[in-house]
């Protein structure tokens, strides 16, 4: 089984980045926009039989990114993609994540819903506000830590000193995690 | 809390708490109350999921100042950076803010020369190629 990788509208960059890290070509497809704002896509390419990932951060604008996902899955699986998996770096509307007040949504259970009902059978996405989103959706989501080997991933100049300490916010989805500065712009983990 | 425990451990590093209460009526609008823990002289770095008006992390910056701290770096994965987190942060008293490109940062980091980004992408990549060729993610982890 092929692996395919598409992206949306809302982070090509790091598609771009994820494909070479792979070392192939990213999937073409064609999205784009009518005039009166309703969103169009289409596979440019034959997809039938193969393992399709569909890279995309439902961030600003949310309701647009996590459309675009929805309808880019509409036409994968029409189009007969093999297995389905939604990569998403960021998770919109995660942190609506229970009913802490009355009257109130669960808007990422809601997403949740809508990912599935769009025939998407497999999420990887990355520090969700809460965990517990996981059990949201009754498919496979696969969750990563984005400093998997802490102890390699501080900035020189924060672990210089011989007195350090990790302050956590308390609250809600706060955990701990910590990333490495390797000089300006954009580093790698490895 | 268990995990920030674990990241102190593996750090070196002493753990320290910032307890902060949500006004209930403002839906953005955080408030930093105390500090537990020991931070006179020390360097702190926050560690959090997103950072997105940049309240929170603005004023934990400055309660962590007002307790002592030496220097106050952050690192957080997402940065959704919205309304006035760009003004907020270059107005602080914040070192460095590390982030990922989770979500991609456009114009805003040139608002800030404290503000690096690190990709995720190698990490994405790998699990992808895990995942396609039906081998463990979680080990990535460990």
């Amino acid at each position: 089984m092929d692996l395919r990788l598409f992206s949306g509208r809302s982070n090509p960059q790091l598609a771009q980045g994820i494909c070479r890290y792979l070392g192939i070509e990213m999937g073409r497809i064609e999205v784009s926009d009518f005039s009166d704002g309703e969103i169009f896509v289409q596979i440019q390419e034959n997809i039938r039989g193969k393992d399709v990932f569909l890279v995309q951060s439902t961030c600003h604008p949310v309701n647009q990114n996590l459309m675009e996902l929805l309808i880019m899955a509409d036409a994968c699986r029409r189009a007969s993609a093999a297995r389905l998996t939604a990569v998403m770096p960021y998770f919109g509307y995660g942190r609506q994540d229970r009913k802490d007040r009355p009257r109130v949504p669960i808007t990422a259970k809601l997403v949740a819903d809508l990912i599935t009902a769009a025939g998407i059978q497999r999420v990887l996405a990355m520090d969700l506000h809460a965990g517990q989103i996981q059990g949201y959706f009754n498919i496979p989501v696969d969750h990563l830590f984005a400093a998997p080997r802490p102890h390699r991933l501080l900035p020189a100049a924060a672990v210089s000193g011989s007195h350090r300490r990790v302050a956590r916010r308390r609250g809600r989805g706060a955990r701990a995690r910590f990333c490495q500065a390797s000089g300006r712009g954009v580093g790698h983990y490895r | 809390m268990e995990r920030a425990r674990a990241f102190a451990k593996r750090l070196g590093a002493g753990l320290g708490i910032i307890d902060k209460r949500r006004e209930s009526d403002k839906k953005n609008v955080a408030k930093v109350m105390h500090i537990i823990g020991d931070v006179a002289g020390r360097d702190v770095l926050i560690v959090d999921d997103i950072v997105d008006t940049a309240g929170t992390l603005v004023e934990a910056t400055e309660a962590l100042l007002r307790a002592g701290a030496r220097r106050v770096f952050a690192g957080v994965t997402h940065p959704v950076l919205s309304g006035q987190a760009m003004q907020r942060l270059a107005a602080s008293h914040l070192q460095e803010l590390v982030v990922t490109d989770t979500i991609p940062l456009r114009d805003k980091a040139v608002c800030w020369p404290h503000l690096r980004v690190l990709s995720v992408a190698h990490l994405l990549g790998e699990a992808i190629k895990r995942i396609h060729c039906n081998e463990s993610v979680s080990s990535l982890f460990i």
